[in-house]
């Protein structure tokens, strides 16, 4: 176009001067005009007004708060805004005639769409993690405090110490992310400490399901029944020992006539195989030696005569099978002694009282005298 | 002569006019800065060094809004030359931000292998504890179920460090620490207790 106006100013005559110079005017406006034109800002063209410095301004805010939880999320915005960046800087700069009206806002459209839907997902999977971090939270407290309780039961051993030990530190681990807002971390970490609660929780059930078999309850209530009728029949003082509950009964005449606590074996509430299985044996004993002060190394005791021949019968039975050690011997020494009331079953086996009780059940004893031991009656 | 020389004043103007209006964005420094922000993103700089990328992608805004802001005048009075400026200090940030990025990551790691080792010491304490504990002379009845327990623990304890050990190899520093410290606290608990034991069988 300055082409032809220049050619038209400067050609030779072929129209009048004014002619020329009134074309040569108009065609240079007509220049001027379609270079203002495309010089203009492109801006919105069509469509919404698009304050691009605010719709910026939400999508790092949206990258930012999505990249910690949601990175895959971060990482797709944060390409959609590098598409939107390319797309306002291509219709910014391109000439009039080829700009495509509401493609820049289209394309922050996008970003603005999928920062919302991510947000929102994020949002849902917070409120999920935290509803269920709510929930979890004191079923798995109470389950490692119960694991730690269980740990510490007479019959449960060194790997039971060492699953609650690991529930345990589970479930600290799952506090601190949980403090931190972590709650996904933090739940991972629970479901662990409740895995290793239940190994505990698993042994113990075990251990304790022998105390609710009615095949046993019937066995041992015969068995005290018996020692009971003793008592009363030939007027002896009897002992009878409740594993479970951990307590002595004296019976003097057939009535009962003292209760003293008791404690057990480190693995009391097991049956006595053999020796070194730090189990209490079941069964019905007579005392065989009554050892004053000096003549034991726990206060006072009452020598039983363990193994009877029903003990020697499973021990017999134990190695044929396999369950006892090929060195392991059945046993023996197994005494009521004193130096208890620790709150705790720590012994070998024996059955031990506070040195108070012992003074008490010592007084009563006499070689002969019967001691029945049962799971509980 | 007078319409020659108006006729040449004119294209001059017109030239300057169009050389004016054809100033464009810095696009070879902006993409400069669009891969020193990728170099640092992918150097983990959101995570490690939190407060130099958010300051880095301060800067780009600030690019951005300039750029907007030149876009929006008519060409004839775009100028880029503080858009070059803040690409520049931009570029600065993201390069800030990715040294910062690797010397976190890096003092995360160390943190979390210290911590580590840290935990292996009180593991190592507890262990020669529970050597000098089993072979004291004087063992009472009630010390052995306190020996189990004290075992049974160290157990459950050493068997955390594979988890802290797997945590450093796929780069969770954090975790990891964590993990560890806890496990310090516990092993440390255990040392004490074992101390109290030696001290009470006189060992």
């Amino acid at each position: 176009m300055l082409l032809i106006a220049l050619r038209l100013r400067f050609s030779r005559p072929a129209a009048s001067p004014r002619r020329r110079s009134f074309l040569f005017l108009a065609l240079l406006a007509a220049l001027g005009l379609s270079v203002a034109a495309s010089a203009w800002p492109a801006g919105p063209s069509a469509g919404p007004v698009l304050d691009l410095a605010a719709v910026r301004k939400v999508a790092a805010d949206a990258v930012r708060i999505l990249r910690p939880d949601a990175p895959a999320a971060a990482r797709l915005l944060d390409r959609l805004i590098a598409d939107a960046e390319t797309i306002t800087a291509q219709e910014t700069t391109a000439p009039f005639w080829r700009r495509e009206p509401g493609r820049v806002e289209a394309s922050w459209g996008r970003v603005l769409n999928s920062a919302r839907v991510s947000l929102a997902a994020r949002d849902r999977r917070r409120q999920t993690f935290a509803s269920r971090w709510e929930a979890l939270r004191p079923e798995v407290a109470a389950e490692v405090e119960r694991a730690r309780a269980e740990s510490e039961e007479a019959g449960v051993g060194r790997r039971e110490f060492a699953a609650a030990q690991r529930a345990t530190l589970k479930w600290e681990l799952a506090e601190r992310y949980a403090s931190e807002g972590q709650l996904e971390r933090a739940l991972v970490e629970a479901e662990q400490a409740r895995t290793f609660s239940a190994v505990v929780h698993t042994s113990f059930t075990d251990l304790h399901s022998r105390f609710r078999d009615a095949k046993n309850l019937k066995l041992w209530r015969r068995m005290v029944e018996e020692t009971v009728r003793l008592s009363r029949d030939e007027r002896v003082t009897a002992f009878v020992v409740d594993k479970l509950d951990r307590k002595l009964y004296v019976y003097s005449n057939g009535k009962r006539a003292g209760v003293y606590a008791a404690e057990l074996g480190a693995k009391g509430l097991r049956r006595k195989m053999h020796s070194g299985d730090q189990a209490t044996p079941e069964g019905r004993y007579r005392v065989v030696q009554v050892r004053g002060p000096g003549r034991t190394k726990f206060y006072k005791a009452l020598l039983l005569d363990y193994p009877n021949a029903e003990d020697r019968a499973r021990y017999a039975w134990g190695r044929r099978t396999g369950q006892v050690p090929q060195r392991a011997g059945i046993g023996s020494l197994i005494e009521i002694h004193g130096d208890g009331g620790q709150g705790r079953d720590w012994t070998d086996g024996c059955v031990a009282l506070s040195n108070r009780d012992m003074d008490r059940v010592f007084a009563q004893a006499r070689v002969g005298t019967p001691v029945t031991i049962v799971g509980t009656f | 002569m007078r319409n020659k020389k108006l006729a040449v004043l004119t294209v001059a103007a017109l030239t300057l006019t169009l050389a004016a209006g054809c100033a464009k964005p810095p696009q070879q420094e902006i993409d400069g800065l669009k891969a020193g922000l990728t170099a640092a993103e992918q150097s983990e700089a959101a995570k490690y060094a939190p407060d130099a990328w958010n300051a880095a992608q301060q800067a780009q805004n600030d690019v951005n809004a300039e750029l907007e802001a030149q876009n929006n005048k008519f060409a004839l009075f775009r100028s880029y030359t503080k858009t070059k400026e803040l690409v520049a200090a931009a570029n600065q940030k993201a390069e800030e931000a990715k040294a910062a990025a690797v010397a976190g990551k890096e003092a995360a790691s160390n943190a979390a292998n210290e911590a580590l080792a840290a935990a292996k010491a009180s593991l190592d304490q507890a262990t020669a504890l529970m050597t000098e504990l089993a072979a004291c002379r004087r063992q009472p009845k009630d010390f052995k179920k306190d020996m189990e327990m004290m075992k049974g623990s160290f157990d459950g304890l050493a068997a955390g460090v594979a988890g802290i050990e797997s945590a450093i190899a796929s780069e969770d520093f954090f975790g990891a620490k964590a993990q560890a410290d806890s496990l310090k606290a516990s092993a440390d608990t255990l040392v004490a207790d074992m101390q109290g034991a030696k001290e009470k069988i006189k060992c």
